[in-house]
């Protein structure tokens, strides 16, 4: 054979022996991406959520007619885990139990109010004469919070569990996180969280340094220091298993934080959207596992663990999505990871109170007021004045307030941290308001909230009040007031009936305090509720 | 279909070349032609319509080619029948995008434009055939499926090397393919893969990994090292396609001319754009500065050819306004060296690789950024005695970056040198050679399933 022939041999050997040595690598992921989506260990056991005992029995209102849960004329508005109310007479205090069947819709139009146990039992479960309220456990999903600011001082307790997106939290915190704690790295996902060990530190500073508490795993950290509060953002580094399997992850990462930091508080965190732009890269590229709707799907289920008493669920999302519910691209470089800055804004998020209940099939949503709303405020009060004579003012001494005006009064609610202005709306048109804030300036005054209230005349009598008030005072309670007072006008019976069955008693009046223009007079009652620690 | 994708490597390409060694020599064009037709499927199969394009495309110019010739007197007119054919696809396809945000309109989704594979580079093909045709440089071409196998020819179809015709005709009418071109062919395929999987893989990950802090969040030493991070990704990831195609090209018989000659050894931006996207210059020098005139006018007619020249390179890359900020660029950087300081970058070697170091990374700074707002934020990152804003960078961003990327970034900035080709050529024909090419295979496959295939960064143009 010629020298060439053989030379083009080996040449050609040498290559065989390299395509043999990458075939079986190749082969590998060929497989995999024939494969319904990666399997990562997770059991697929379909996973029920505990269903309330309450959801299965049938209704049994006979002095309510108007009760809408059998009745054929309204099947568009229940979903089919909607409940009856059969205890409307009870006056025990309800349990909350667990979360009830999960809802898989991305939106919740109809949702069941909570009646929390309180210590102070017979005033949460008043009976509700109007409304069909059921008992069953909220399941907020997306729309929970609108924002409050907090003080640092918030997170001193604070522990964020998480993969990439909660590294960018850590590092572009700049000082605003530099007292909690984060454990979290790229890749992170609940399965890796509960085992693995990664690096605890604390945020970064404002010049971007942040100091290490070792690596470790999170038993230990959290056998190390005592959190108040968790925050856990998993799940896009396990978007490829089932859904069922990620939330069973998740839950088991959030029973070992419970098992180990039984005291804390548990946010679990709606994981945040990719850019529509980086979903369609993901399909492309033949990730087709990595979409928005898949996260949907996971973010639902987590909604769905939050009892509010203390498993929490928040969705950042509302802050960083644009209409089409994918991520605002301006916001992200490449699609997944909030940029740096969006980051440092996102970490203004953290209250968060805003309430959706069904009120005999219609929609009752409870918000923190903003500044824009003042154009609805501003004819309401105005309105509302001339509607009644319980409030403080005639009709006519409300037409000169301005706008300007009432925009102050709302941020004197909303950048306060102890003060809040909630707007009722049904149906999506607003309906009242209710509101408190510190009794005086000083500091003496700071630990007794005041509280006002008023409806339209066209809402009262639906138990939107009721559902209004109750918030407002688990605000007070929630910011620490120790004592709730306010002030009602003589006659105003049903107020006056509705603040006692609230706990509220009169301990004072002044004599004709008002006095009408029709030469008539009022007197103001003074009520107070003491709120328990 | 990318080439340094395992589809195409393992599935493709051996099936492909399967059929084409083994049909007579008379078929091989067919067999190409259908070859790449399937090849450009798997590439607009989200917008099939695209393929469709494509055959319009190809037969519009055959008919052309073979217009001009038979009408020779009217060959003016066909010619520039042809240009505003293919143009003004490339112009509707590259621009529509752009007049609906100037305008608001939806032109981009009533006509449903998705952007053709390789449209920029096969417009540019065919419109230097019908001019080489035009001026009788060349035969135009009879047979369809010939002139559409190179036409189609997939080593060229997504992003060049810009081919001639009338330099291709020889081949494309009758090429030695044996295991000698295929073993050559190789050779060269795992070179230009190496350096698209093993360098240009992670070098991208890293620029990627520095726009996703944002960039007013990054210190100006990460955003040095990143934009020098990007101009060696953008070197390894289209020099390295070229090599694969010529690679390719070599396999199936067909000698594809050099598109990058060790850019980054110039001296001078003049000299640059002779050794970097070769076949590109050549194009704009042969088919516009030339018969603009080129260098044989009066100096303001000279400056005013070469400014229309980078105009239309730098619209060429895209239709957003960094583009043409950077051809502008660039024209005004060339006008300097020409007259100004061209002899002293020729005279010392050493200045013109340090003013080459600074000018190359800052402008693949206007080329990177398409969107005005961090371009502007990664200008000011890069002069830190400009204005910075509020800024929280990361404390050591940079120490971070490099500790992560050494390994990527100092074999790249060594493999920019001549080094590699150097070796190539001491050792090529050696067993030794052949050995570290199956080790670079291996390893860039190995590389390759461990992260997504990098779509090929040029194939947008």
């Amino acid at each position: 054979m010629k020298k060439e022939t053989i030379r083009s041999i080996i040449s050609l050997l040498i290559f065989a022996i390299g395509a043999a040595v990458t075939l079986p690598m190749a082969t590998g992921v060929f497989i995999d991406k024939l494969k319904p989506g990666p399997d990562i260990g997770l059991d697929t056991e379909e996973w029920d959520f505990p269903t309330d005992p309450e959801d299965t029995d049938p209704p049994e209102t006979p002095d309510n007619p108007s009760d809408t849960t059998a009745s054929p004329e309204n099947p568009g508005t229940e979903p089919e885990d909607r409940t009856s109310s059969p205890s409307d007479n009870t006056t025990s205090p309800e349990d909350t139990s667990a979360p009830s069947s999960d809802v898989t819709t991305s939106t919740v139009t109809t949702v069941h109010v909570t009646t929390e146990s309180k210590t102070q039992a017979p005033t949460t479960v008043a009976p509700i004469t109007t409304s069909s309220s059921s008992q069953t456990v909220p399941v907020y999903f997306g729309q929970g919070y609108a924002y409050k600011k907090v003080d640092k001082s918030f997170f001193a307790d604070a522990l964020f569990i998480g993969d990439s997106r909660t590294v960018g939290i850590r590092n572009a915190s700049a000082g605003r996180f530099d007292n909690a704690v984060f454990f979290a790295d790229i890749g992170v996902s609940a399965a890796k969280a509960m085992a693995n060990k990664y690096e605890a530190s604390y945020g970064a500073d404002t010049n971007g340094k942040r100091v290490s508490l070792g690596t470790m795993t999170l038993k230990d950290l959290l056998a190390k220091q005592k959190f108040g509060k968790i925050y856990i953002m998993v799940g896009v580094n396990e978007l490829g298993g089932s859904i069922t399997g990620i939330t069973n992850n998740i839950i088991k990462l959030k029973d070992m934080c419970l098992q180990y930091a039984p005291d804390a508080k548990i946010v679990i965190e709606c994981n945040l959207h990719f850019t529509a732009a980086a979903e369609k890269n993901y399909i492309a590229k033949g990730s087709t596992w990595m979409t928005n709707d898949r996260m949907n799907q996971v973010n639902a289920k987590i909604a769905a663990l939050a009892d509010y008493k203390q498993i929490f669920c928040i969705d950042i999302n509302e802050k960083y999505d644009i209409p089409s519910g994918t991520f605002n691209p301006d916001y992200s470089g490449d699609g997944v990871h909030p940029t740096s800055k969006y980051y440092r804004e996102g970490i203004l998020i953290l209250r968060i109170e805003k309430r959706i209940y069904d009120l005999n099939g219609h929609t009752l949503t409870l918000r923190n007021a903003e500044k824009e709303d003042a154009e609805i405020l501003l004819p309401y009060l105005k309105r509302v004045c001339g509607e009644t004579r319980f409030l403080l003012r005639e009709a006519d001494e409300c037409q000169e307030m301005t706008v300007e005006q009432e925009e102050a009064f709302i941020s004197s609610h909303t950048e306060n941290d102890r003060a809040c202005l909630v707007l009722a709306e049904l149906d999506g048109v607003y309906a009242g308001n209710a509101s408190f804030e510190t009794a005086g300036r000083s500091r003496r005054n700071a630990h007794r909230a005041e509280i006002g209230i008023a409806l339209y005349a066209d809402y009262t009598g639906m138990g939107i009040g009721k559902k209004l008030f109750s918030f407002i005072l688990e605000l007070i309670g929630k910011c620490g007031f120790e004592s709730a007072e306010l002030t009602v006008v003589e006659g105003n019976t049903r107020a006056i009936h509705m603040y006692e069955s609230f706990g509220f008693t009169e301990t004072g009046r002044i004599p004709k305090a008002n006095k009408y223009d029709d030469g008539t007079y009022a007197d103001n009652i003074f009520m107070v509720r003491t709120m328990k620690p | 279909m990318n080439f340094n994708s395992l589809e195409f490597i393992f599935i493709f390409l051996p099936m492909f070349l399967a059929a084409y060694y083994v049909m007579p020599a008379g078929r091989r064009n067919i067999v190409l032609l259908a070859g790449s037709i399937l090849f450009y499927l798997t590439g607009v199969w989200n917008a099939p319509q695209n393929l469709l394009l494509m055959v319009l495309s190809v037969i519009v110019n055959w008919l052309l080619g073979i217009a001009i010739e038979r009408f020779c007197l009217q060959r003016k007119i066909w010619l520039c029948a042809g240009i505003i054919f293919n143009f003004g696809i490339l112009f509707l396809y590259k621009y529509a995008g752009l007049y609906d945000s100037l305008t608001d309109g939806s032109l981009v989704s009533s006509l449903k434009l998705v952007f053709p594979l390789g449209i920029s580079f096969n417009s540019f093909r065919a419109v230097a055939y019908l001019a080489d045709v035009s001026h009788a440089k060349c035969f135009a071409e009879d047979s369809l499926t010939d002139f559409a196998a190179w036409y189609m020819m997939f080593p060229t179809v997504t992003a060049g090397p810009i081919t001639e015709y009338s330099v291709m005709r020889k081949e494309l009418h009758g090429r030695t393919v044996d295991v000698d071109s295929f073993i050559k062919g190789f050779r060269d395929f795992v070179f230009g893969l190496g350096f698209k999987a093993l360098l240009a893989g992670q070098l991208g990950a890293m620029w990627s990994g520095v726009c996703a802090i944002g960039w007013d969040s990054v210190s100006s030493a990460l955003a040095w090292l990143a934009i020098i991070a990007y101009s060696l990704y953008i070197y390894f990831d289209f020099a390295g396609y070229s090599l694969m195609a010529i690679g390719i090209g070599r396999m199936l018989g067909f000698t594809l001319p050099e598109n990058f000659r060790t850019p980054y050894m110039s001296k001078s931006m003049t000299e640059f754009w002779r050794r970097w996207h070769i076949t590109l210059g050549t194009w704009f020098r042969k088919h516009i500065y030339i018969p603009l005139g080129g260098n044989r006018v009066g100096r303001v007619r000279l400056i005013f050819n070469l400014l229309a020249v980078w105009v239309f390179t730098g619209i060429w890359h895209g239709s957003t306004l960094n583009f043409l900020l950077w051809g502008l660029f660039l024209f005004a950087v060339l006008m300097l060296e020409k007259f100004v300081i061209k002899k002293y970058l020729d005279k010392y070697s050493w200045l013109g690789h340090i003013y080459m170091a600074l000018l190359i990374p800052l402008s693949w700074t206007l080329f990177a950024f398409t969107n005005m707002r961090e371009l502007g934020e990664s200008i000011v990152r890069l002069f830190p005695f400009l204005p910075q804003g509020e800024t929280y960078p990361i404390w050591h961003d940079w120490l971070d970056y490099f500790l992560r990327y050494w390994k990527y970034l100092i074999p790249g900035l060594v493999c920019c040198t001549g080094l590699p080709f150097y070796i190539k050529k001491k050792l090529e024909g050696t067993i030794v050679w052949d050995i570290i090419i199956a080790v670079i295979f291996v390893f860039s496959v190995w590389i390759i399933t461990k992260m997504d295939a990098d779509p090929f960064m040029y194939g947008q143009f």
